[in-house]
């Protein structure tokens, strides 16, 4: 068959992403790229050249077969494409929205050296688009494996949790979700804009979850409603992965005047709460006409560009260069194109008002010596000193774990930082709990969530299975490595 | 309250029932008559905030259950964040009982009026 496949030659261009104008996008909370039609993911897809070696693969935390989910969209067989991305990635019209390809599967496509990467996330986003518009009934589990199964608690219903409870239920695991807010997502839903990531497109993925059998119990704060103990003794394991979502401030004077918001809150409020259709949804949010974000991540970029739909003007500083923000290059193109005044190398020193914010005193910063991570520590720059007039400022610089689940589990081992203990198989120092994602890790991106979903429910199997010595989980590279310190962006 | 106390006493602001005006009197009375172990506040801030005042002189130990703005009410948002003693904690993770003697009020009043003007718009919509 491959040998008939059509290919594109070399020199043929990468196929863009259409996207709306900036000044079109920034007046509503619609989504700023509009996927490709069929025949521009197939003229595509044809770039590719189905390499064996294919280092794509290689780049994927959760390992997609890349080539071959390609070939099938080559062939125009959809169902077979979208079966191959689900073998390994649940979130596959999430994924191809969110990931960052241009520091993963596509960085290491042979293309890339000397002509544009095949567009891996437009595609994966294609197929996963078109499950959404054409969707399949439930699949029952398998009768054999219906024999071995038992019950499993799942505590957060973000990537980690949605993936863990879609491969057990899918090795015939009975799985019920504990979500503490009242929709189910997690971070996809609370965190990411909607201009970013629909809701359609979460809520979509999720029923192709539920249609497993997967049970979502929403407003359920395990630690608080219930406790951890007690879903022990309901349920036969528990995987914990309820995320990093404690926000971290400066530290600086001026924090608590009114109208300094967290990253979190801010966005809490405009895409959990709708609150930028204030007062038709019960949730306000201010930001007055200038908006001071400070961070370099994802989640600064959300808030510079959700404050900019609110109507405010907007600067974003970062204290490091732009090179190192720690973010999907391509939303710091968008934030520009946008209209946001982007500031690196620079901090801000202090926030003054008189109860409610009025300015920001900054700095610029210079490279000092090297910090733990090995990157330059920015150092003030003396002399260099500026105040920037505003009226909101929303810190965005990274997040702790969440205390509240460790708090009312004492037998749960964490680290100094609240990060939860697990051994190479997820597995907690309490028996029969599991814990994975940002809980874990302290803090990573959405398909890393993926990843440890897919090993925890690996190990769940062979726990309940009684395979304790059979918990071979082939790990990305990327699983092994050392997260940076949470906070230090 | 009165199944699960030796005592209840009752203060309204028009004198409907028990004594007209604050808790803050018949409280004052009952620390300057009475050996008092703890006094614990939960109500409106400026009642709190009454309270720790009335009692720090005297050191009874004193627990406000602080009530400011909050988002998600489980940690992720920091709106609740308040000063404790100089350091910064959240009222839904932390808290909401804190020493009263330690509570930045003012910061917390602050903070709590944030969005007295929409508070308005909604009420006037009736869904205040």
């Amino acid at each position: 068959m491959a040998e008939r496949r059509p290919h594109r030659p070399l020199s043929d261009p990468r196929v863009a992403m259409p996207m709306r104008g900036p000044q079109d996008r920034v007046g509503d909370f619609d989504e700023v790229s509009l996927g490709l039609s069929l025949a521009a993911a197939q003229h595509e897809a044809e770039r590719c050249r189905l390499c064996t070696r294919s280092p794509c693969v290689d780049g994927c935390p959760v390992g997609i077969d890349i080539p071959r989910f390609i070939a099938a969209l080559m062939d125009g067989d959809l169902d077979r494409a979208h079966a191959v991305i689900s073998e390994r990635n649940a979130l596959p019209a999430v994924c191809g929205r969110v990931c960052a390809m241009d520091e993963q599967c596509e960085r290491l496509c042979i293309l890339e050296k000397r002509h544009d990467s095949v567009a891996i996330g437009s595609l994966e986003r294609f197929v996963g688009d078109w499950r959404r518009a054409n969707p399949v009934e439930a699949t029952a589990p398998s009768p054999n494996a219906a024999t071995t199964a038992g019950r499993v608690a799942v505590v957060g219903s973000g990537p980690a949790g949605l993936t863990a409870a879609q491969d057990l239920a899918k090795m015939g695991y009975e799985v019920t979700v504990f979500e503490a807010l009242h929709r189910p997502g997690g971070v996809l839903v609370y965190g990411i804009p909607r201009f970013r990531l629909p809701l359609d497109v979460i809520d979509e993925e999720i029923q192709n979850i539920t249609r497993l059998g997967v049970q979502i119990r929403t407003n359920h704060v395990v630690g608080r409603t219930t406790s951890l103990d007690r879903l022990c003794s309901e349920f036969d394991a528990v995987f914990l992965a309820t995320g990093a979502g404690l926000p971290i401030f400066l530290g600086i004077p001026g924090e608590s005047l009114v109208g300094v918001y967290s990253g979190n809150e801010f966005l809490m409020r405009v895409n959990l709460m709708g609150a930028h259709r204030f007062p038709e949804s019960d949730t306000p949010v201010r930001t007055g006409h200038r908006v001071v974000v400070v961070g370099g991540g994802d989640t600064s970029l959300d808030c510079a560009r959700t404050a900019l739909r609110l109507g405010a003007d907007v600067s974003l500083l970062y204290r490091r260069s732009r090179e190192l923000m720690p973010c999907r290059s391509e939303e710091i193109d968008h934030a520009i194109e946008e209209g946001v005044d982007l500031q690196c190398e620079t901090t801000p020193v202090r926030i003054v008002g008189d109860g409610r914010v009025a300015a920001v005193e900054c700095t610029r910063l210079g490279p000092g010596a090297p910090d733990a991570s090995g990157r330059a520590s920015p150092v003030p720059v003396p002399g260099s000193e500026f105040t920037i007039d505003c009226d909101t400022v929303i810190i965005a610089i990274g997040f702790g774990v969440n205390p509240t689940v460790s708090r009312s589990a004492p037998d749960l081992r964490v680290d100094e930082r609240g990060v939860v203990w697990t051994d190479e198989h997820l597995a907690t120092s309490k028996r029969g709990v599991f814990a994975g994602g940002d809980l874990a890790t302290g803090g990573a991106t959405v398909i890393l969530a993926v990843a440890q979903g897919r090993r925890a429910a690996k190990s769940i199997d062979a726990y309940l299975s009684g395979r304790h010595h059979d918990l071979a989980v082939s790990a990305a590279p990327w699983l092994s490595t050392p997260t940076p310190p949470v906070g230090l962006i | 309250m009165e199944t699960a106390c030796d005592e209840v006493r009752i203060a309204t602001d028009d004198g409907s029932r028990g004594t007209r005006g604050t808790v803050i009197d018949p409280l004052r009375e009952v620390i300057a008559t009475t050996q008092v172990d703890r006094v614990i506040a939960v109500g409106p801030m400026p009642m709190m905030k009454a309270v720790a005042e009335l009692t720090r002189p005297s050191h009874v130990p004193t627990v406000a259950s602080l009530n400011p703005i909050m988002v998600d009410g489980t940690g992720m948002c920091g709106a609740c964040r308040v000063h404790i003693d100089g350091q910064v904690r959240f009222a839904c993770v932390d808290g909401p009982e804190f020493d009263a003697h330690s509570v930045d009020f003012d910061e917390l009043a602050a903070r709590l009026g944030m969005y007295a003007s929409e508070e308005r718009t909604a009420l006037e919509q009736g869904r205040g």
